[in-house]
């Protein structure tokens, strides 16, 4: 049984896009006092935001080549790896805009990884496009075989927001077929908590499964309950959606899945 | 509803909720972006305002400066008028100084005043009281003799001496003047006599030292005489050494006197070789005939030192003949074939005589022996000649070639190729290093003897083959070369400009032979060619015209040749005739 490709959805979760409040650092004293609002793709990583708003953080006489730029919400520093969405979602906030603060100094080594650059967080959207070509297919064959420039456009058409161009490339890589192998799959549930990225099959002796079937399978104890939810993209997922589904539509442009469980609340 | 119904609301909404605040944010955005672009040209004014700031300072605090030292130009007046006060005050202080010195002569000629007022009032009130006692004598006397009847006549007696007194006295004081003034005028001739002796003084020393000074000049100008007078002497033993030797240069009158020219470029290097008049006359009649020789005559040549001449021919034999008798004195043979051409050597110490068996023999006439046997060319040589030291011949064949020959080693030390043959040749200097040769493709060519190379070919003078080529005596101070041609014309070329300087011919004038030659006449005054009707044709070479034609001969010329002595000319026809012809100056 083929998934169908849901356009309407798929654009919807692309175009998602949260408004941010950035604030300077009170103790780095700046000609720039007030904050700064941007909107950011839920999609798109920190790194892109900071090469956004550039030209402000030039103004205010900041050299972004020498300079490692890092956010914190509440003092938490935050992962510029993740997506802004998954960021987001993670943090708990209900608050609209996000209010995060920028800094320029005093990059936490030990929190964060090193050097948030674009070109750094480009080679790690690649890698988890591979390990979620590896886990569906068994082997990264299809992102290999993809030309230099089909690979630079996956990252290019997402920094530049651009949705067909996107799905050009990465519809060779999400065809669909009955040879699924693994759901590339995160499950987050609270900050301090270690990820989980379990292996789990598409089928469940040739059933096709549901979310619920695998959160049961991976958090006995949570699920089922009333409890805890999984969200995606600010959004709570029901339990009878077909994995397959959920991988081929809900994912994020590095084709995985990242669900954050969080407590229920209406 | 279905998960995916459930999806796409919860999105919906969220995105509603989310994407509330689109357009607050782009403003913020743009606001913010105006924010920093206006805190950046902020700065820059700032920047600009204090740079304008330094600027404004730096002129102020220039202008400020100038101020206060004044413009240069300023300056300089400030500077000069300092100057100028410093001195006039100077100046003025030497005047001080002056007026100073002025009053304290005043004050001195003052005191010296009142010292001769002072001395003339005594000397007047001396003579006043001497008067006054003499008159109170008087008085007493007088009064005395108012007693004395004789007194009148005592007082008459004694007034009329003092009357002769008072007179002598007058005249002693004039005669004092006048002797005062002759003392005056004595001691103001005597200043005048001073000063004429102190200036005659002068005046004499001077001339004595311009005398020393001629004398020394004059001393000196005898001492380069003397000296000029010993060169000419040793100039002159030189000049005859070297005249004994270069046969073709010397320049005699008859009897062999030297002429001396009265103007002082005569004792130069080279021996002067211009004579004033001609020095030899033109034949009139030949003063002997002789018929001589075996076979055909096909030249005659003078020798160098005048005393003897010599002829070739077809017999094979050179016969040398004593000038003035025609005697034949020797008989020089070895030549395989017949003679073609004969020269001296300058010092008459040998004969050369060219053949056509191909070679050039040299025979000693002290001995009458051959000295040299020069073979090497190939073809019939026609002429020959020495160099002036003797030490080298140059020939020129019909091999189209001219050899020079090297007597000291007895070989042909250069071979110079010719492109046609040669039929006479000559040495343009004393030196031997210019060869002029005369072809039989009537070309002229001149030769450098040391390298070997042609300097110059002189095409178009004539128009038959070249039979004779000789220097003109008189080179390098007058006209050069003497040509003689088929084309029956003779024709004299400047050596220098390679133009024809004269051409020479008469209706009257056939060159007859291939070989006829031609020549100057000692002083190179005249030309003398034979022509082929047996004629003797003599032309003026200042004139160009020619001068006489004599007929003693009855065939071809082959050959003239005069004496560099001047007292006789030599003529040869084919047909053995030869002709001596007296031509000295009879003074």
């Amino acid at each position: 049984m083929s998934v169908v490709f849901d356009d309407i959805i798929s654009k919807k979760i692309w175009d998602g896009k949260l408004p941010i409040q950035i604030s300077l650092n009170p103790s780095e004293s700046h000609s720039l006092t007030e904050p700064i609002f941007i909107e950011a793709a839920r999609c798109s990583y920190l790194p892109l935001v900071t090469e956004h708003l550039a030209s402000i953080y030039n103004g205010l006489g900041i050299d972004l080549t020498n300079t490692d730029v890092w956010y914190d919400y509440q003092g938490e520093p935050l992962k510029w790896h993740y997506p802004v969405g998954l960021l987001y979602d993670l943090s708990g906030s209900k608050d609209r805009p996000w209010r995060i603060t920028v800094h320029f100094q005093d990059f936490p080594n030990d929190i964060l990884l090193k050097s948030p650059s674009v070109e750094a967080a480009q080679d790690i959207f690649m890698a988890m496009v591979k390990q979620a070509d590896f886990l569906r297919h068994g082997t990264t064959k299809r992102v290999m075989n993809l030309s230099k420039n089909d690979q630079s456009q996956l990252w290019e058409s997402l920094s530049l927001d651009r949705f067909d161009e996107y799905w050009n490339v990465n519809q060779h890589l999400i065809a669909d077929s009955d040879s699924l192998r693994y759901v590339p799959l995160r499950i987050y549930l609270s900050n301090q908590c270690p990820v989980i990225q379990e292996v789990v099959s598409f089928t469940n002796e040739g059933n096709p499964k549901v979310l619920g079937d695998v959160l049961k399978d991976i958090l006995p104890d949570l699920f089922p309950s009333k409890s805890a939810t999984p969200m995606t993209h600010g959004i709570r997922l029901p339990l009878d959606t077909p994995i397959r589904w959920a991988s081929q539509n809900l994912s994020f442009p590095d084709n995985f899945l990242h669900v954050v469980i969080c407590n229920e609340d209406s | 509803m279905s998960y995916k119904d459930l999806i796409l609301e919860s999105l919906t909404t969220r995105d509603e909720k989310e994407h509330a605040f689109h357009e607050i944010t782009i403003a913020n955005q743009q606001l913010v972006q105006k924010v920093i672009t206006l805190q950046l040209k902020e700065k820059q004014l700032e920047a600009a305002m204090k740079t304008a700031q330094i600027q404004n300072e730096t002129l102020t605090q220039a202008a400020e400066y100038a101020k206060a030292q004044g413009s240069p130009e300023h300056q300089q007046r400030v500077a000069e008028l300092d100057r100028r006060i410093h001195d006039l005050n100077e100046e003025r202080a030497e005047m001080y100084k002056t007026q100073s010195g002025n009053a304290q002569r005043l004050v001195h000629m003052n005191e010296q005043l009142q010292k001769a007022t002072e001395t003339e009032k005594r000397n007047s009130a001396e003579y006043d009281s001497y008067y006054l006692f003499i008159y109170l004598l008087w008085i007493k006397h007088v009064n005395s003799d108012k007693k004395n009847p004789r007194k009148p006549f005592r007082i008459k007696k004694l007034t009329a001496s003092v009357k002769q007194l008072g007179t002598k006295c007058d005249l002693q004081t004039e005669q004092l003047r006048e002797k005062d003034i002759a003392i005056q005028i004595l001691q103001d001739e005597l200043a005048a006599i001073q000063l004429e002796i102190t200036t005659t003084e002068e005046r004499n020393k001077k001339l004595e030292k311009e005398n020393a000074q001629l004398l020394q000049r004059w001393l000196d100008k005898m001492n380069q005489e003397a000296e000029k007078m010993n060169e000419a002497t040793e100039f002159y033993e030189n000049f005859l050494e070297q005249a004994r030797n270069v046969g073709q240069t010397i320049r005699k009158t008859s009897g062999g006197k030297w002429v001396m020219r009265p103007s002082s470029s005569s004792d130069k290097s080279k021996p002067d070789r211009r004579v004033h008049a001609a020095t030899v006359v033109l034949p009139v009649s030949p003063c002997k005939k002789m018929a001589l020789s075996d076979g055909e005559l096909f030249c005659i040549k003078a020798s160098s030192t005048g005393s003897m001449f010599a002829t070739g021919g077809s017999d094979k034999k050179l016969r040398i003949y004593d000038a003035k008798t025609g005697n034949v004195t020797m008989a020089l043979g070895g030549s395989l074939q017949s003679i073609t051409s004969i020269c001296f050597n300058p010092s008459d110490e040998l004969v050369l005589g060219s053949s056509t068996d191909n070679s050039t023999r040299i025979w000693q006439l002290s001995t009458g022996r051959i000295r040299h046997t020069l073979t090497g060319h190939i073809g019939k040589v026609f002429a020959a000649q020495f160099t002036a030291d003797s030490k080298r011949v140059v020939s020129g064949s019909h091999d189209r070639t001219l050899k020079v020959w090297d007597l000291q080693r007895g070989y042909c030390i250069r071979t110079i190729f010719t492109f046609s043959s040669c039929n006479d040749l000559t040495l343009a200097d004393v030196e031997g290093q210019t060869l002029v040769s005369g072809h039989l493709d009537n070309n002229l060519r001149l030769w450098d003897t040391r390298t070997g190379n042609g300097i110059k070919e002189l095409t178009g003078v004539h128009t038959g083959q070249i039979t004779s080529v000789s220097i003109s005596p008189m080179y390098p101070n007058g006209d050069a070369l003497l040509t003689n041609s088929r084309d029956n014309t003779l024709k004299m070329i400047d050596l220098r400009m390679y133009d024809i300087v004269a051409t020479f011919q008469a209706p009257s004038y056939k060159n007859g032979a291939n070989w006829s030659r031609s020549c100057y006449s000692p002083d190179g005054s005249y030309i003398a060619a034979g022509s082929a009707d047996g004629s003797l044709h003599i032309w003026n070479t200042l004139t160009r015209n020619l001068e006489t034609t004599l007929k003693d001969h009855k065939g071809v010329m082959c050959g003239v040749s005069w004496s560099p002595v001047g007292d006789y000319l030599y003529t040869a026809e084919t047909n053995k005739n030869v002709c001596i012809y007296n031509t000295a100056f009879q003074v």
